[in-house]
């Protein structure tokens, strides 16, 4: 009967051994069997004989000796059982029968065929070009400066063009050393573009969400979530073009990552609202179009509202503070509660 | 450090005194001499460093030992009696402790008691005084010693809510909180305030006759400092019920045309109100109309209230600006309206909350913001800040703002309302109401 030694370095190389012959010497010299170039490894250091039905394994002269399963073992022969473990140096040799039953076949799973779509060389500069173009169209129609808009136009332009040429490149590096050789460095760029395309659009219709609803908590919930469903995509393509991660790892990868810096955007956002502030923060998006559709009130409904304004929760969040907080006295001498 | 110390500490050293027309030098020598004796310099000393911190003026009113000067020299110490104390310095050197009685935010007066009463005190005059009249003003101006300053009675001040005397000689930095006499020895008013270049400003006497009325009224061992949050309170809702009352009553208010709309103008004399063209950019003509009031009333240190503002924006583009362009700049001024929220500091008041909405007015649709802020030791009173923006109509933008610190709940939602139902269409002729001049009116 055959032996099988699977070896594997210290970079999870592997490569498979079979053997009808023996002993199998394995060791760093090259009379050996199986030759481990591992500096840890002796030039003569194991091996494996066959007595009957069994095999064993026994150290022949090394310096620093090996384990079974994660157990040292001393220079006395041990007998093995298909799927021990020997490791020696930095080196793993899994030894099996032939009969020694293997995991179930995985199912080849197809990516999406955007990520197809996103390799070919046309699709790529197609769309960063759109991407650009967009960016500069959106700049040459909103910006306003008293001197006219040149520079501004162009540095918002080579801007988002940075912004796409650095993250495909920190991607494919990444890419790179994870997947070895494949850095996808044109997919990277096709995808940063499409999800530039989607949030400039977006930002169209965001501020024209935010414009008529007054900055409600209604436009805040579509811009968190949109922006985090968006990043939460980037970061999943991104993961897909730059490792081998299963379906479900990068999904839960891109969701946390996605979640978790909105949630801390939403945090900072929450909190700088609890800081003092001298200057009033009111909804002032004002958009040209589609004012018509800007709900009403009439001026009495208005100042009813203004009027609930005042009720006594309303300023509890930051009226905390006394103006002691800001003097050097320790002693606050005001009791008003006792005296009217 | 105190508002009008710091203020002239430069001018002090320029100005040079000019004895008024109508006195002579003998005049005020012999008004010193008589009456010197019932002034002493008021002195703020940090307990930490025994160091004095301000200095000011005032002078001894009853025979008991009640000394008037200004709430100004004396905020600090009644806000914060475990960092500030209060002594009193004679001409003749002789110093003690000074307790507060009673103080009136409004007109800038405080009443103190004397450790030891001196011998002589001064009697309250009157105010009403034909124009012309000479005073003579005493005070220890930059702890450069007491002296006595003659000048001219120029009757009241009209041009804002809290009407005081218009004196023609100079006050400077250390004489707040010494008296203004008449020949007969007689207080007419209390220093307060300079203009500079010999303008100076006296509180009328009566509003001291009123404190000190207001004062013995009080049980004798009654602790002013340990409720003064709640007096100074009921000092600002009386005092802001009065300046917005007197606003609101006028059922007529000056309307004016500007932009698109017709608007309040200059509603009340004690508002000023100019405007003028924006020349910060040639893309796009702006235009301004402000009116604001004169008043500011010194809470405690860096904390002011009393101003009522309101500003139009008006803004036409060129012709080489796009609609989106515009908005974006259009947007930008309504984000940042110019109106001045430097009147307190982080623990005087609560941030802003606003609601904002749309109304549909004067034939407009307007983008409404209004903005409330409380004050922490005087829940009871608010900044209100109403921001309007038209919106719909096309290159052209609009922007109303109206500001008034220190106002009720209900007095701040009256102006408001009030406000925006003075705001008409333009076609509605108001031929009834002529134009008065200076209001700037342009569009």
């Amino acid at each position: 009967m055959k032996l099988i030694l699977e070896v594997r370095n210290h970079e999870d190389d592997t490569r498979h051994y079979s053997f009808s012959d023996f002993p199998v010497r394995i060791g760093r010299a090259f009379n050996n069997d199986v030759i481990v170039s591992d500096p840890f490894v002796s030039p003569h250091h194991l091996c494996i004989d066959r007595e009957g039905d069994a095999y064993t394994v026994v150290d022949t002269g090394s310096e620093n000796g090996f384990s079974i399963n994660g157990e040292p073992k001393s220079s006395a022969k041990t007998e093995l059982r298909s799927g021990d473990k020997l490791l020696l140096g930095e080196t793993g040799i899994f030894v099996y029968t032939p009969d020694h039953p293997v995991a179930d076949t995985l199912p080849l799973r197809r990516e999406h065929q955007l990520f197809g779509w996103i390799a070919v060389t046309r699709n790529v500069w197609t769309s960063f070009l759109v991407a650009l173009i967009l960016t500069f169209e959106w700049a040459w129609l909103t910006i306003f400066t008293p001197d006219g808009e040149g520079l501004a136009l162009t540095s918002t332009t080579a801007t988002a063009a940075g912004i796409i040429i650095f993250w495909a490149t920190v991607w494919s590096v990444a890419g790179r050393l994870t997947r070895r050789h494949k850095a996808n460095f044109q997919s990277h760029v096709a995808l940063a573009s499409l999800c530039m395309i989607v949030s400039r659009v977006a930002w169209y219709v965001g501020s024209y969400i935010n414009f008529l609803t007054s900055d409600n908590w209604l436009s805040q919930a579509v811009t968190y979530g949109f922006n985090s469903v968006l990043l939460g995509f980037l970061l999943y393509g991104s993961l897909t073009l730059a490792s081998k991660m299963p379906h479900k790892r990068k999904v839960a990868v891109a969701a946390l990552l996605s979640l978790g810096l909105t949630a801390s955007a939403f945090l900072f956002n929450t909190l700088s609202t609890h800081k003092f502030n001298q200057q009033p923060v009111y909804s002032a998006s004002l958009e040209p179009y589609l004012d018509k559709l800007a709900p009403t009130q009439t001026v009495g409904a208005f100042m009813k509202d203004n009027n609930s304004l005042f009720a006594a929760d309303t300023f509890v969040q930051v009226a905390k503070s006394h103006k002691a907080a800001q003097s050097k006295a320790p002693v606050i001498p005001f009791q008003r509660s006792k005296h009217k | 450090m105190r508002p009008f110390f710091s203020i002239l500490a430069l001018l002090a050293f320029v100005m040079t005194l000019r004895p008024a027309h109508a006195a002579t030098p003998d005049e005020a020598e012999r008004l010193y001499r008589a009456y010197g004796d019932a002034v002493y310099q008021v002195k703020v000393i940090d307990i930490t460093s025994e160091k004095k911190n301000a200095l000011g003026t005032g002078f001894q009113i009853t025979r008991d030992g009640l000394l008037a000067t200004n709430y100004h020299v004396v905020s600090e110490a009644l806000h914060n009696p475990s960092h500030d104390r209060l002594v009193y310095v004679s001409n003749k050197g002789v110093t003690g402790a000074l307790t507060i009685e009673d103080v009136d935010v409004i007109h800038d007066l405080a009443i103190v008691k004397m450790q030891k009463p001196g011998k002589q005190w001064l009697r309250l005059g009157t105010s009403r005084l034909p124009k012309g009249t000479a005073l003579y003003s005493i005070g220890n101006p930059n702890d450069l010693g007491f002296t006595i300053v003659p000048g001219t009675f120029n009757g009241l001040s009209y041009d804002s809510f809290t009407k005081n005397i218009h004196f023609s000689g100079s006050i400077n930095p250390g004489m707040s909180g010494g008296p203004a006499l008449q020949r007969n020895g007689r207080v007419a008013g209390i220093n307060v305030e300079t203009a500079g270049n010999g303008i100076g400003f006296l509180v009328p006497v009566e509003h001291l006759k009123t404190l000190l009325a207001h004062d013995s009224k009080m049980p004798p061992d009654y602790d002013f400092t340990a409720h003064a949050d709640d007096h100074l309170q009921q000092q600002l809702l009386a005092s802001q019920n009065s300046n917005i009352g007197e606003l609101l009553s006028d059922k007529h208010w000056e309307s004016m045309p500007f932009g698109p709309v017709r608007v309040p103008g200059h509603i009340n004399k004690a508002l000023k109100c100019w405007g003028d063209r924006n020349t910060s950019t040639d893309r796009l003509d702006a235009y301004f109309s402000i009116c604001m009031t004169q008043d500011r009333l010194f809470l405690y240190e860096g904390f002011y209230t009393g101003s009522v503002l309101y500003r139009y924006d008006y803004y036409i583009p060129k012709k080489n600006v796009s609609l989106l362009q515009f908005y974006s700049f259009y947007q930008n001024q309504f984000a940042t309206p110019e109106a001045d929220y430097q009147n307190a500091k982080q623990g005087d008041v609560t941030n802003f909350a606003c609601n904002s909405s749309f109304i549909w007015h004067a034939g407009f649709r307007w983008k409404v913001s209004f903005c409330i802020r409380q004050y922490k030791l005087y829940p009871k009173i608010f900044d209100m800040h109403l921001y309007m923006a038209l919106i719909g109509a096309g290159r052209k933008g609009f922007v109303v703002t109206l500001m008034a610190q220190g106002v009720s709940q209900e007095n701040a939602l009256a102006l408001a309302r009030r406000f925006i139902e003075e705001i008409k269409p333009r076609k509605e002729k108001t031929a009834s109401l002529p134009k008065k001049h200076g209001t700037g009116g342009k569009g």
